[in-house]
């Protein structure tokens, strides 16, 4: 049966016909052309089609788009806004939080829906949030790195260019990274010198 | 993924989708978060061919103190926003840990506590996709004739896995179920069928709309605990939770446990329960309160490691008990 | 120590922003005018016998434009390894047989995915079931059914190479499941065991665990009117890919081109040709439309490989001070249907592990068996994660047995710079290995929180350390063998480099133009990249055998040295000076010494369009991944050059484990990788902490829980990767030993950090707690299991 759905997409409003089994997912990527959330395991598991509806990240895969009709969706799409990186785009950009890009725009979308609605989250509250999301190759080190800075960048905050200057590396959260609290090490050597 | 062809039905009351439901009997569904429903829908296992969303239905969704003392709980109120309820966390920890621990934070935010307490049961060889269904004869779930994990019976024992309802069951709440004769509570133990095949013993066009917790008796308490693989997105492979009040003395008056993940319902542990009654706190690791949980789960199917599920059982009914009784102690000093 | 002014910076990617705004393509992103949605119909059976296959019906069906079978591919066999000794084995469709669940039978186009699954249901297979085998050593029994009847040996596609089938010959009929064995023996095996002072054997069993990636495999192929096949594909290596499709369909290679996608993760799963690569292209041709097939999570994880079940066995001889004199080791894989990368594995389980330990003898046999299980391939590390982990834990056994300090032994039987390789004749020209153990060791505090077999407290928590080291190629002789590079300069002194790298999350396009920067002397930013197209960038080696940066970027600098030298020639002429008087950075070229003395890079540029007959400067570079090597390596005896540079890695993990439950928390991996130089500091970096957690992963949770040759966990809900939670703290360091033969020193990064982590966990577990784990994962019942076994299990009984 199809069903006529009105869809509110980055601030842009749709009109579409639609089979009710389709899921928001399919719509977005076949009808609308947003291509940027990704069907990674079609079953809610890997966070990669994650969309904020209503301003709260839920799996795409999993919600018919029937059942999204009325309502305002945000994709990775809409994030970045006249050209400029919303402060989570440009935070994973510095940190290598990217590698293969694929679960990059479910995760983009839950750190923004996290942060949105607590600014200041803690550690066990970003591992927690994110925790849908799925990385096969960041080891999710660096992501929450990024998280991090875009926390302090958000709050008014120096972010990690302002360690960089000073000489050091870009790498803001060892502290933080190593819970056993030793003091980290130097990360390279020379061999043979 | 298969997909079925499907009506989609929106009513903006309860009545019309009560009305949706009787007209359609078998072939409908209430459709809530979609989480459970939709993954169904994909797999090519879900019998019904109506769906009737509750999106649209307004209500049912607050969470509010009762007269009594007690919670209510829309049953259409996400996974989390229960989670996040600071009427739940001070009222009923238990509920809040368990609703903090289902799924991950995506689907935390479709599901809701109703559909999660109207979870289906899970097995391997039904939820799974038409194709990989296709290696053998279906089974019994699946609408044919056999079950593949218990052929000695060959009777169905398809797991249940929801979070809340052992919290719920603990703590003794009732569900409010509205239907074409009108409105009834029961308590949730009370939904659940124990088949595996139909796990739920509410009627087919009844709808679950609200969640009645009790006001808490004095020096009471209750603890969630689950044990997945992972510490999100996983099924738990045992939740226990534990509502325990104390005497006036600080011994164990009386206890109620529910555990998910071991049977086609969640299900109550009275041997265990009438053991602690009367007697101390336990301490850590109290062996002999293990053995006798490892014992009363009754047979396991499902599981990989059945002496390490039943071990757990033993750890995780001393350690929820204990935590209540701990949250008893607080609240009856405070 | 360097003064670089690109490279050894940790600057953010190139693809970083594609990527965080969504405009990044991946191959089912693609969407092309009138595009049909191909689904592929398998096999739901182990092993049967195909009697028939009517796809009337499905043909009939309204909105489908196309039907494949295997009488469209009768006659053609696909396989990585595809030589007179190990024929290539694998039809792309069922002609009268399939061998596993997931086996391909048939292909269908339709407009959309709906549809073409509706067609897959009206195709009619009558199949005649056969006795299937399940287990390596089953498949070894003399009695067990016969996984394929024959070989075909009568040609293999890499003849245009020198490599000669054997045109006369008929299907050889096949006795056995064997489908490789690498053999090698060197040393005097008897005087090493006989002499020595202590002799022990282990066995070691791998569960087999899945690629992954969170891009599920997908392709676009389209026709051009001249007969030209086009293609988006999910690959690691886009050369290999044109060559094995044009020889699979008949083509001229200049008739097939793969266009640029990024790739959503491979880590070794995406290098095979695929059927329903075959599929697109056939079906595209058939429908004269475009076809995307993208396949499910499920057909990903179970029909696209997987890594392999492997059994170890390790016997060892030392003298008294723990000196290697002699060992003896036995590897059986499972390798599924078809042969995959068996062949491969086998080998490269004896050439990944020869370079960590001196071994004065030793006997090798590897041996890769059939059976109706998923075909099995290449996994990050190939290998080396399942050799490593029996190795390192039988030395850390060996250790305890000696009394000797686990490091110390490792140490004493480590390899240096300047050893030659037995058998292949490879020189450690650069070796780091002792220094990782020991940085490894010292910043993972071995001394201090080594238990030393003290297991007698109480507590239920308890911690452990435990250590691991590993080596890998960087690079090794495999078609396309080489790669070559362009750099085109434009007007202003930039550049765009076109190089045929597959950006896949290894930050291949971020290092080659780093590279290229730092060699032309500009900025990163005027360096723009063309990759990953087969018409547009001259060959590449591709992302696989940790080639990528070793071999693609050796090219690199050499295209870019080009430039430079074109554009100093060009310069001294204009200023009148010898070019070895000059310098070239910050696109300029100067006079050493007289800095007011030069040109831009633009300025040379114009003059040499005027001056030399148009000439727009434009360098060229290649390179071969091991320069004396023939074709391949033998992989039946590793005779042959294998690579030119090895990395190193160690590895130490700390772990906690509750001795309640059983379950094992990593509180910490220290990782000190040998990759010669890190290009990209942070993209280093990213690699080891990739590699960490999906050899966490692979070691405490991740099995693929096969049951009589079906997949019971083919989702990501019931395979379980590591999530957030499962987060250790990773120390991860780098060791710089200047490569000779590397671009600026570096070598592979890749691949080699996932292999020590599954014996330092085993070994941490150990010390933290006294229990052996000789298989893999390391699963909390198991650890329960082995504690009972000591009695040192669950909480005390009540006082």
């Amino acid at each position: 049966m199809k069903h006529l759905i009105q869809l509110t997409v980055n601030g842009q409003t749709h009109d579409l016909v639609t089979r009710a089994e389709r899921t928001l997912l399919d719509v977005l990527r076949e009808d609308l052309g947003l291509t940027g959330s990704k069907r990674g395991c079609d079953l809610g598991a890997c966070g990669a089609c994650a969309v904020l509806l209503d301003g709260r990240p839920i799996s795409s895969c999993l919600t018919l788009a029937v059942e999204a009709s009325g309502r305002e969706i945000v994709t990775v799409e809409g994030l970045a806004q006249g050209g400029a990186l919303h402060v989570v785009q440009e935070a994973f950009v510095e940190h290598g939080a990217v590698q293969c890009g694929f679960c990059t725009p479910g995760m983009v979308i839950a750190v923004k829906g996290l942060l949105d609605e607590r600014p200041h989250p803690e550690d066990a509250e970003i591992l927690e949030a994110l925790s849908g999301n799925l990385c096969r190759c960041t080891g999710y080190v660096k992501i929450l790195d990024a998280v991090r800075t875009a926390i302090r960048r958000m709050s008014g905050g120096r972010g990690c260019e302002a360690l960089a200057a000073d000489g050091s590396d870009l790498r803001p959260s060892q502290a933080t990274r190593d819970r056993s609290g030793l003091a980290a090490p130097a990360t390279t050597r020379e061999s043979r010198a | 993924m298969t997909t079925i062809q499907i009506e989609y039905h929106a009513p903006t009351t309860l009545a019309q989708a009560v009305a949706l439901l009787a007209e359609h009997g078998a072939a409908a569904a209430p459709l809530a978060g979609g989480t459970d429903l939709v993954p169904a829908l994909k797999y090519g296992v879900l019998r019904a061919r109506h769906l009737v969303s509750l999106a649209r239905i307004p209500g049912y969704r607050d969470i509010a103190t009762t007269a009594e003392g007690g919670l209510a709980i829309g049953a259409f109120a996400t996974l989390a926003d229960v989670a996040r309820s600071p009427l739940v966390r001070e009222g009923c920890p238990a509920l809040a840990e368990a609703a903090a621990q289902a799924g991950s934070p995506l689907l935390r935010n479709r599901g809701t506590i109703g559909g999660n307490v109207c979870l289906d049961t899970r097995c391997w060889y039904y939820n799974q996709t038409e194709a990989w269904r296709a290696s053998r004869e279906r089974c019994q779930k699946a609408s044919g004739e056999r079950c593949y994990v218990n052929p000695k019976q060959n009777v169905c024992v398809a797991l249940f896995s929801a979070d809340t309802p052992a919290a719920l069951i603990a703590v003794g709440a009732r569900a409010t179920l509205a239907g074409p004769a009108g409105e009834r509570t029961v308590p949730v133990e009370a939904l659940y069928s124990g088949d595996g095949l139909r796990p739920l013993a509410k009627g087919e066009a009844e709808i679950l709309t609200g969640l009645v917790l009790p006001a808490p008796p004095g020096r009471s308490g209750a603890a969630y605990l689950k044990h997945s693989a992972r510490e999100s997105i996983d099924f738990p492979l045992l939740g226990v939770a534990a509502a325990v009040v104390l005497s006036p003395g600080g011994t164990i008056a009386s206890a109620r446990l529910a555990v998910t993940g071991v049977r086609s319902a969640p299900c109550r542990l009275p041997e265990v329960e009438a053991a602690l009654a009367g007697r101390q706190i336990p301490a850590e690791g109290d062996r002999e309160l293990g053995r006798l949980t490892a014992r009363s789960l009754g047979a396991l199917f499902l599981t990989e490691a059945v002496p390490h599920k039943r071990h757990l059982a033993g750890l995780m009914v001393v350690e929820a008990v204990t935590r209540a009784a701990r949250q008893a102690q607080g609240r009856s000093t405070s | 120590m360097s003064d670089y002014a690109v490279v050894g910076k940790p600057l953010p990617r190139v693809d970083a922003r594609d990527k965080v705004t969504g405009a990044a393509s991946y191959s089912a992103d693609v969407r092309l005018p009138g595009m049909l949605r191909g689904k592929v119909l398998r096999s739901p059976w182990p092993h049967a016998r195909i009697l028939h296959v009517d796809t009337s019906r499905a043909e009939r069906l309204k909105g489908v434009h196309a039907v494949v079978t295997g009488r469209d591919t009768a006659g053609l066999r696909v396989a990585f390894v595809d030589t007179p000794r190990y024929p290539a084995d694998e039809p792309p469709f069922a002609l009268d047989r399939v061998r596993y669940i997931g086996d391909e039978i048939a292909a269908v186009a339709a407009v959309d995915g709906e549809t073409a699954e509706e067609a897959l249901r009206l195709i009619r297979v009558d199949h005649e079931d056969l006795p299937a085998v399940f287990t390596a050593s089953g498949a070894l029994n003399p009695d067990a059914p016969l996984v394929h009847e024959f070989d075909y040996p009568g040609k293999t596609i890499w003849e245009d190479w020198g490599a000669r089938g054997r045109p006369e010959s008929e299907p050889v009929p096949r006795t056995d499941n064997i489908a490789a064995r690498t053999y090698v023996e060197f040393g005097d095996l008897d005087a090493g065991f006989g002499g020595a002072h202590h002799v022990r054997e282990d066995r070691f069993d791998v569960a087999p665990v899945a690629h992954a990636p969170l891009e599920p495999h997908a392709a676009v192929a389209f026709w051009d009117q001249g007969g030209k096949l086009n293609m988006h594909v999910s690959s690691m290596g886009i050369f290999y890919k044109r060559f094995v499709l044009s020889k699979a369909l008949g083509l001229p290679i200049s008739h097939v081109r793969i266009h640029k996608s990024y790739v959503g993760g491979a880590f070794g799963g995406k290098i095979d040709v695929f059927p329903y690569e075959i599929a697109a292209a056939l079906l595209s041709r058939k429908s004269g439309r475009p076809v995307l097939v993208e396949l499910s999570r499920e057909e990903s994880l179970t029909t696209t490989r997987m890594d392999f079940q492997a059994s170890v066995r390790v016997k060892t001889g030392v003298d008294r001070n723990g000196i290697i004199a002699a060992q003896d080791i036995q590897v059986v894989v499972d390798t599924g249907a078809y042969r995959g990368t068996g062949p491969v594995v086998v080998f490269l389980c004896y050439s990944y592990n020869i370079p960590v330990y001196r071994v004065p003898a030793l006997r090798y046999e590897g041996l890769a068996v059939y059976t109706n299980n998923p075909v099995k391939g290449p996994k990050r590390g190939h290998g080396a994660p399942f050799i490593r982990f029996a190795v390192d834990s039988h030395m850390d056994m060996l250790a305890e047995d000696l009394g000797i300090d686990m490091v110390e032994l490792m140490r004493r039987n480590a390899r240096d710079q300047g050893e030659v390789m037995p058998t292949s004749g490879d020189v450690l020209r650069s070796c780091g290995l002792k220094d990782s153990i020991e940085a490894a060791a010292r910043d993972g505090g071995w001394e201090a929180k080594r238990r030393r077999s003290v297991w007698t407290g109480s507590e239920r928590f308890k911690r452990g350390v435990g250590l691991s080291a590993c080596s890998m190629f960087s690079g090794s002789p495999y078609y396309p063998f080489a790669s070559a590079a362009v750099l085109k300069l434009a007007d202003d002194g930039g550049a765009t480099l076109f190089a045929g790298t597959v950006e896949m999350g290894q930050g291949s396009e971020t290092t080659l133009s780093q590279i290229a920067a730092e060699e032309l002397g500009v900025p990163l930013s005027d360096i723009r990249i063309v990759s990953g197209d087969t018409e547009l960038t001259p060959i590449e080696f591709g992302s696989f055998l940790s080639g990528g940066a070793f071999v693609t970027g050796k090219a690199v600098r050499l295209a870019a040295e080009d430039a430079r030298r074109q554009l100093l020639e060009m310069a001294a002429r204009l200023l009148e000076v010898d070019a070895r008087d000059l310098e070239a950075r910050d696109k300029r070229v100067s006079v050493k010494g007289a800095a007011h003395r030069s040109l831009s890079y633009g300025e040379i540029i114009a003059a040499s369009v005027k001056q030399a007959n148009g000439d727009p400067i434009i360098g060229k570079g290649y390179h071969k991944s091991v320069p004396d090597a023939g074709l391949h390596p033998s992989l039946s005896t590793a005779k042959g050059r294998w690579t030119e540079a090895y990395g190193f890695a160690s590895q130490l993990a700390e772990v906690e484990v509750d001795t309640w439950t059983g379950r094992v928390r990593v509180l910490r991996v220290v990782t000190y990788h040998d990759c010669g130089f890190p290009l990209n500091p942070q993209i280093v970096e990213g690699q080891i902490e990739g590699c960490v957690s999906m050899a966490l992963g692979q070691t405490l949770q991740e099995r693929v829980d096969l049951r009589e040759g079906q997949v019971f966990n083919p989702d990501f809900l019931t395979y379980r990767m590591p999530i957030t939670h499962d987060t250790p703290a990773m120390v991860s360091g780098m060791i710089h030993s200047h490569e000779p033969h590397g671009p600026f020193g570096a070598k592979e990064v890749g691949e080699g950090a996932v292999s020590g982590v599954m014996a330092a966990v085993a070994n941490a577990v150990y010390d933290a707690v006294g229990a052996r784990i000789t298989s893999l994962p390391i699963t909390p019942a198991k650890i329960l299991a082995a504690l009972a076994a000591a009695g040192r299990d669950g909480p005390r009984e009540r006082e």
